[in-house]
């Protein structure tokens, strides 16, 4: 018996979905476009603590790392900061709740009358000797989970049971996650298991001199300035207890400071790009705007 | 009445009548209830702590976690510069405290005129330390000090009186020891209170510094007639002299005197009340400990957390697990006459979610077929593999290994009215429309509710256990009204008991449906209740049960957060919002 609900969608326009994920896929990760992965222009980082020396350490001991914090904080910046350090490639993969095993591992596709097997970033990775990064892996499927294990521990194996095979990760081969340990607790959250196969780096937000440079060298405003978007986001970040779902990222006082070097308004541009993203609470957008305007 | 007091109260309602507030006054006035919000965030925001903000007085200063303003703002001359007014003294405020600048201990005595000279003095201090901070304050200050009036009503040149910016120093009383316990009998004259009806409510004068004072009965008994031309009934500020309680219904008749009357010092009884004056303060009346005291019935102890010291009292607080017995078949059958919409919404949404649930891929049969597998297996056999077979999508039945408990807050504060909903009733009519959605989907759930009256007595009531036929619990739900105190941190912890020994593969939620502010008739307020909670929420994180909280009150949102946490409470408006909030926390739960 068979029949298909309009819910699932005809085969037809499924498969069409299915193919244009897929060519975009492969559009991504096609040897052609290889070179794109390696980073040629050191990527702006300014350490907070001596995470350099850890990633270096663990990556010489084929560690994988796991990197814990709040958005904005910097982590995919130091990931690509260090693959420029250490001259690798980064493969970034940015996971979702649809993200499953088989979009990192790789799967048959069809080409003309013949079935082509077309790798997934990490069995790349793995071949190759690259780094690779999945950002938000909490978000990501259970079966991506499972799939990293061996790959994670001594034995640094990817199973491929679709080609019934095991691959040796290259020495060089490095596993990084990202993890916002914040958001979405209790609902999404690694299990112990996973955690502790991992060296662990915490990312905060930077001390207010770290900071403001960090600011200042991004947006390339004056300091001064810089240094009142710091203090700006620091006062709204003590509300990240009193109700604000996720609160001032570096990012986001970086955004307000080149939106600021290009010439619009200070305060607008406060407001835009900090206050704004982050409330929809009328009363709190009012409090702040207030707050923002009397300290730059 | 009496007579003299009619004659008085006709003239004073004439003159007042008689003063005529100029429009142009009225138009740049800024009230502090407006932005009272506002104010807050902001004031969180720059201090960092759970600041509040309060009426004061006059000019106000803090005092502890409270921030004093005044009601209301008109003495600059545009609207703008009133609002200013409000925002400078915030920031005045926050650096003020961060400096630490007011008195220290209860001891301290000082007069209103000493306590203004103190703030003027230190004034440069902190005008340093704020404009260093904040440097565009700077002009602010300069400007509001300029335009202060310098003349009075009459035209006559007077100095600006600084006093509006500067404030006055308080005296904080966060360390005051809780060495004053009070005995507090529950008895039978407060549940006599709860049952009159309340006929009379005036609203108080802002007072900042209110003492709580213990009642001499000694001296109220010894109470005579001191002076042969005294009145009997009269609004007095306490002057020592006893008289005694009767709780009669008489506030509307004095309230002109009461309204030029200060209130300085309370006291606590337990005598029925008519009439309701409501006065706002912090302070000391919250210090009060009550005795250990025996119970008949069966109780637990239950520890509470006491964050000054960061350490448990042990065995400090008596849980009466009760069943609810009493059935209110109307309740029931009325919430699914006037719900119907919305229970059928909810049905929609469940249905849907469990039909996403249920559908299992790669199933070796089942009523459709899986696209995904039909393309896996077509390139496999294209490939000269051996396909997987399993290319079925089937809707088998999934058991859902997940554990709710609702608990619900049925203390005196869910009796009053948010956006029109009566609260108690929105937490009632939630919980019946769940349980019947919940039942049908064969979900493992438990409906409880409490209220205290000290940590002698958390009454926490069963209307649905995890094992009992919803058939039989729906009609209860209906039979609870509202009682007592919110003492939240017991009834968690009894929660957390029950969930704990579900079978431990299950996942288990706790959910919260309270205004979630922490009150109790002993000292459960303010930073210890919310510390309590929140110590409580971590006890049960240890267990592995989570939770989420729901409040329907819009102030909740200045404390909610505080215990919960971001993403784990929301806060709504009405029982319908509440309905769809629930469902989509059930999906995330699911999922």
């Amino acid at each position: 018996m068979m029949h298909c609900n309009r819910k699932e969608m005809s085969p037809s326009s499924l498969f069409l979905k299915n193919t244009r994920g897929r060519n975009a896929a492969q559009r991504r990760f096609s040897p052609q476009k290889r070179q794109s992965m390696f980073i040629k222009k050191e990527p702006y980082y300014k350490p907070v603590g001596r995470e350099i020396e850890v990633f270096e350490h663990a990556f010489k001991n084929k560690l994988p790392i796991l990197l814990k914090g709040p958005t904005g904080t910097g982590k995919s910046r130091f990931v690509e900061h260090m693959a420029y350090r250490l001259q690798k490639d980064l493969i970034t993969v940015a996971c979702h709740e649809e993200t499953s095993s088989t979009d990192l591992i790789g799967r048959f596709i069809i080409k003309g009358a013949e079935t082509v097997w077309q790798d997934g970033p990490l069995t790349r990775a793995v071949k190759e000797g690259a780094i690779i990064y999945l950002d938000e892996i909490a978000e990501a499927r259970p079966d991506v989970i499972v799939a990293i294990h061996p790959l994670t521990d001594f034995r640094r194996l990817l199973y491929i049971d679709k080609l019934g095979m095991e691959i040796q990760a290259r020495p060089d081969f490095m596993l990084v996650a990202s993890f916002n340990p914040g958001y979405q607790k209790g609902f999404k959250e690694l299990k112990p298991s996973t955690r502790q196969r991992f060296v662990s780096l915490s990312f905060g937000y930077p001390q207010a001199q770290v900071e403001s440079e960090i600011i200042a060298n991004e947006s390339q405003i004056d300091d001064a300035t810089a240094k009142r978007l710091v203090k700006i986001g620091q006062k709204i970040r003590n509300l990240t207890e009193l109700g604000l779902a996720e609160t001032v990222s570096t990012r986001l006082l970086v955004d307000a400071g080149k939106l600021i070097h290009t010439g619009l308004n200070k305060r607008l541009a406060v407001q835009t790009a900090v206050v704004e993203p982050l409330t929809d609470d009328p009363d709190t957008l009012e409090a702040l705007k207030d707050m923002t305007d009397l300290m730059i | 009445m009496e007579l003299d007091q009619l004659i008085f109260q006709k003239i004073s309602n004439y003159f007042s009548k008689r003063r005529k507030v100029d429009p142009a006054v009225l138009a740049r006035t800024v009230k502090l209830e407006e932005i009272h919000g506002r104010l807050t965030i902001m004031a969180r925001a720059l201090c960092g702590e759970a600041i509040d903000i309060v009426t004061s007085e006059r000019e106000g200063g803090w005092k502890d976690r409270v921030f004093f303003l005044p009601k209301q703002m008109n003495l600059f001359p545009r609207p703008e510069d009133n609002m200013l007014f409000y925002y400078f003294r915030v920031f005045y405020l926050a650096t003020q405290r961060k400096l630490g600048l007011n008195y220290h201990t209860a001891r301290e005595e000082h007069s209103i005129a000493q306590a203004g000279e103190k703030a003027r003095e230190t004034s440069e201090q902190v005008l340093k330390a704020l404009f260093a901070e904040y440097p565009r304050l700077e002009n602010i200050y300069h400007q509001l000090l300029d335009e202060l009036p310098r003349t009075d009503e009459k035209g006559n040149e007077i100095p600006p009186d600084t006093s509006w910016l500067y404030g006055r120093w308080m005296k904080n009383e966060a360390n005051a020891g809780p060495d004053e316990a009070e005995s507090i009998s529950a008895g039978q004259k407060t549940q006599e209170a709860q049952a009159n009806d309340i006929t009379t409510t005036l609203k108080a004068k802002q007072a900042d510094e209110i003492e709580v004072i213990e009642v001499d009965k000694q001296s109220q008994e010894n109470y005579t007639l001191t002076h042969n031309f005294e009145k009997v009934e009269t609004v007095d500020e306490f002057n020592g002299s006893w008289r005694d309680f009767d709780g009669d219904d008489q506030l509307a008749d004095e309230s002109h005197a009461l309204s030029e009357f200060n209130l300085s010092k309370v006291v606590r009884v337990d005598d029925p009340v008519h009439s309701v004056y409501q006065a706002e303060f912090v302070g000391r009346a919250t210090i009060a400990e009550s005795k250990e005291q025996d119970s008949p019935g069966f109780f637990l102890h239950y520890d509470e957390w006491d964050y000054s010291h960061r350490t448990y009292k042990h065995n400090y607080c008596k849980v009466f697990p009760q069943k609810a017995l009493r059935t209110q078949p109307d309740y029931y059958l009325k919430t699914l006459e006037h719900n119907r919409s919305a229970l059928l919404h909810l049905r929609k949404l469940f249905a849907r979610l469990n039909n996403e649930r249920m559908k299992q891929r790669r199933m070796s049969k089942g009523e459709n077929l899986d696209i995904d597998a039909l393309t896996d297996m077509f390139a496999d056999l294209k490939a000269g593999h051996t396909p997987d077979e399993r290319v079925y999508i089937s809707s088998r039945k999934r058991n859902k290994e997940l554990s709710i408990l609702f608990l619900l807050d049925f203390s005196l504060s869910s009796d009053g009215y948010a956006r029109g909903n009566r609260i108690i009733d929105v937490e009632k009519q939630v919980s019946i429309l769940f349980g019947e959605v919940l039942n049908e989907y064969l979900v493992d759930f438990q409906i409880d509710g409490f209220f205290s009256k000290t940590r002698n007595n958390t009454t926490y009531i069963t209307l649905k256990a995890f094992d009992e036929p919803w058939d039989k619990a729906k009609m209860r739900i209906g039979s609870v009204q509202p009682s007592g105190y919110t003492r939240i941190g017991p009834a968690l912890r009894h929660a957390t008991a029950l969930l704990h020994k579900r079978p431990s593969h299950n996942k288990k939620w706790l959910i919260l449906l309270s205004d979630g502010k922490p009150t109790d008739y002993d000292r459960y307020e303010g930073r210890y209740g919310i510390e309590d909670i929140k110590q409580a929420l971590r006890e049960m994180q240890t267990f592995g049960i989570e939770n989420f909280a729901l409040a329907i009150e819009e102030q909740a949102k200045y404390y909610l957060p505080q215990m919960f946490g971001q993403n784990h409470y929301n806060i709504l408006s009405s029982p319908l919002e509440m309905v769809t909030a629930l469902a989509k926390l059930y999906r995330r739960l699911m999922k």
